[in-house]
């Protein structure tokens, strides 16, 4: 549905040379809630905003639906820009404009019949919880609901695309939570495809199917939201998952395992989904004669999947230990070796 | 002494109406015709910018030096070094015709820099948004600059309207009347004090009444 190609964004300040996207190539699925997740000043703004061309990429090629957007003229890009909504940190509301003016605005600008107006504005305004506020100015609404009126407004020309550009980064966690909750709704019932960019691993754990990683203005990881918490490549996105749930053990306590008499082995198991549950640790004793003890567990939601983590200590014969996590393995758990410390 | 002030009433007043008939006509017509140009102006000076949404180096240098010239010159010298130049638009240099050309080309410029500082606070990411939602340039000019400056804009406006009595004051020197010239000919020249405190009083009034009109318009549509 969307497609960079080796997209490129070079900025020249003077004879400073900003390259602010490298080389980005992502392909984002009908139908699913794509996030990339950076430091301030990756570049996740510039990329985000060659999809809908108000950058227009150095290099590469971006294409929706399979239409190449460099070969447009002027109308067609408007057109195609219909059809995609676009929000923004800041919300960019009309300050002189009521709610309901607001949100009319994608159908002002194509001259849409006034009755026509007000049965979408009515619709979008319900959808997105503001009945209330129709004829209220933005500067009487919180951050959450001038954010609401931005969501309705984008949706009003029924995009099939909605860009989120740090949607949720002005607002506080419960806000954050509730404009999060809407964006899932709006993906689910009116099967919008969502491209959102944050800085927050928060936010890609509740809402994301895939995630792109960017550093430096280049995509350094991309895949399934749970194969990246699950097994993270890059030293920067394990850093963006310890921001959310800090999986390394204290170094004091990893030192005193070590002294310990027998200081065996150290695991991290991850569990996925359906595997979340079963008596693993008894069968590592019943079956392969292991004592493990628990140094760490941890349980949370990846969007609809739940997701694991223990950390165990297993003493035992080398070989009961290499044949018990082999085990594991087979049963599809995720088992990594936490060396010790020094 | 208050009842010698008002006495003089008796002799001048139908003076007064007429220098205040004059002073409004001049300013009445000279702002209107300013703001126009202005405006144009003024945006033109905005969207023509490096990052705005019609970037033109060439236009935007060439209007910026141009308002910076004429900027430059008092109204009194302005007005007679285009003499030639009134003559051949409004066939003549002398009276309110020959007024109100030289008072357009001095504040017409002087509204198109008020408007553009006016236009330049509107948050560009609005205009994005705007963009972004598939809106013309058009349609972002007149949707998006001009409705949410629209407090500024007037702002600005009072405050060349301010500036516009002032140099139409100075209208007395191509005969074109107005107060300021009762002021001159009689509070001055013929030594009538009395004369010339009713010529401050009033433009002190007429000020007054512009800049609380405009902060009260201004108010209005601000809605923040
Ligand atoms: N119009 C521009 N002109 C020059 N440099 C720019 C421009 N836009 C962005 N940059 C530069 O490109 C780099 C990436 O910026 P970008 O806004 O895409 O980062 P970001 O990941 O969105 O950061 P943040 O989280 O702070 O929003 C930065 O170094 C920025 O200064
Ligand atoms: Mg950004």
């Amino acid at each position: 549905m969307i497609r960079l190609d080796n997209v490129s964004k070079t900025f020249y300040q003077g004879n400073k040379k900003i390259e602010a996207v490298k080389n980005a190539t992502l392909q984002v699925n009908k139908g699913e809630i794509f996030g990339v997740i950076g430091f301030s000043g990756a570049g996740k703004s510039t990329l985000i905003r060659c999809i809908n061309f108000l950058e227009r990429p150095t290099e590469g090629t971006v294409s929706i639906n399979g239409v190449n957007l460099a070969g447009l003229n002027g109308a067609q890009l408007r057109a195609t820009r219909r059809r995609i909504g676009m929000i923004f940190q800041n919300f960019n509301l009309l300050s002189s404009d009521t709610v309901f003016d607001n949100i009319a605005t994608p159908l002002y600008l194509v001259n849409t019949p006034k009755k026509e107006i007000v049965r979408k504005v009515r619709e979008l305004l319900n959808l997105v919880g503001l009945q209330e506020k129709e004829s209220v100015y933005p500067a009487q609404l919180s951050g959450g609901q001038k954010q609401r009126v931005a969501i309705a407004r984008a949706l009003a020309s029924d995009p099939e695309i909605l860009l989120c550009d740090e949607a949720t980064s002005a607002l506080d966690p419960q806000t954050t939570d509730s404009i999060l909750d809407l964006l899932l709704e709006i993906n689910k019932k009116l099967n919008i495809t969502i491209v959102l960019i944050t800085h927050e691993m928060h936010v890609i754990k509740k809402i994301c199917d895939r995630v792109a990683v960017m550093e430096n203005g280049e995509v350094v990881e991309q895949g399934k939201v749970l194969d990246i918490f699950s097994n993270p490549q890059k030293p920067i996105t394990r850093n963006f998952i310890k921001s959310i749930f800090d999986v390394n053990l204290p170094e004091p306590l990893l030192k005193k395992l070590e002294s310990q008499q027998d200081p065996g082995k150290i695991f991290r198991i991850s569990f996925i989904g359906d595997h979340v549950g079963e008596p693993v640790l008894a069968e590592l004793v019943t079956k392969f004669s292991l004592h493990p003890s628990i140094l760490y567990g941890n349980i949370t939601q990846i969007k609809d999947t739940t997701f694991g983590t223990l950390i165990i200590q297993v003493t035992g014969s080398d070989e009961a230990i290499k044949a018990g996590m082999a085990y594991l393995e087979e049963r599809e758990l995720r088992i990594e070796v936490i060396p010790h410390a020094g | 002494m208050l009842a010698k002030y008002f006495d003089h009433f008796g002799e001048f007043g139908d003076l007064y109406g007429q220098a205040l008939r004059e002073t409004g006509i001049m300013v009445g017509y000279a702002l209107a015709i300013s703001t126009v140009i202005g405006l144009f102006f003024g945006v033109v000076l905005v969207v023509t910018r490096r990052d705005h949404i019609l970037p033109n180096v060439v236009v935007y240098q060439v209007l910026n030096v141009i308002i910076n010239i004429l900027r430059s010159l008092p109204f009194i010298i302005l007005m007679v070094a285009i003499i030639p130049i009134t003559k051949w638009i409004v066939g003549t240099s002398i009276g309110i015709k020959g007024a109100i050309v030289p008072l357009v080309v001095y504040t017409a410029p002087y509204i198109a820099r008020l408007m553009e500082s006016a236009l330049l606070e509107v948050d560009r990411g609005v205009i994005e948004a705007f963009q972004a939602m598939g809106a013309t340039r058009t349609q972002i000019i007149t949707r998006v600059l001009l409705k949410e400056a629209r407090p500024a804009l007037i702002l600005g406006l009072t405050i060349g309207t301010i500036g516009l009595i002032g140099a139409s004051a100075m209208a007395g020197v191509v005969g074109a009347g107005g107060l300021g010239d009762v002021a001159i000919r009689y509070g001055y020249q013929r030594w009538k004090p009395e004369v010339m405190v009713t010529c401050v009083i009033l433009l002190v009034l007429a000020v007054q009444l512009v800049q609380s009109l405009g902060t009260w318009i201004a108010k209005r549509l601000r809605k923040r």
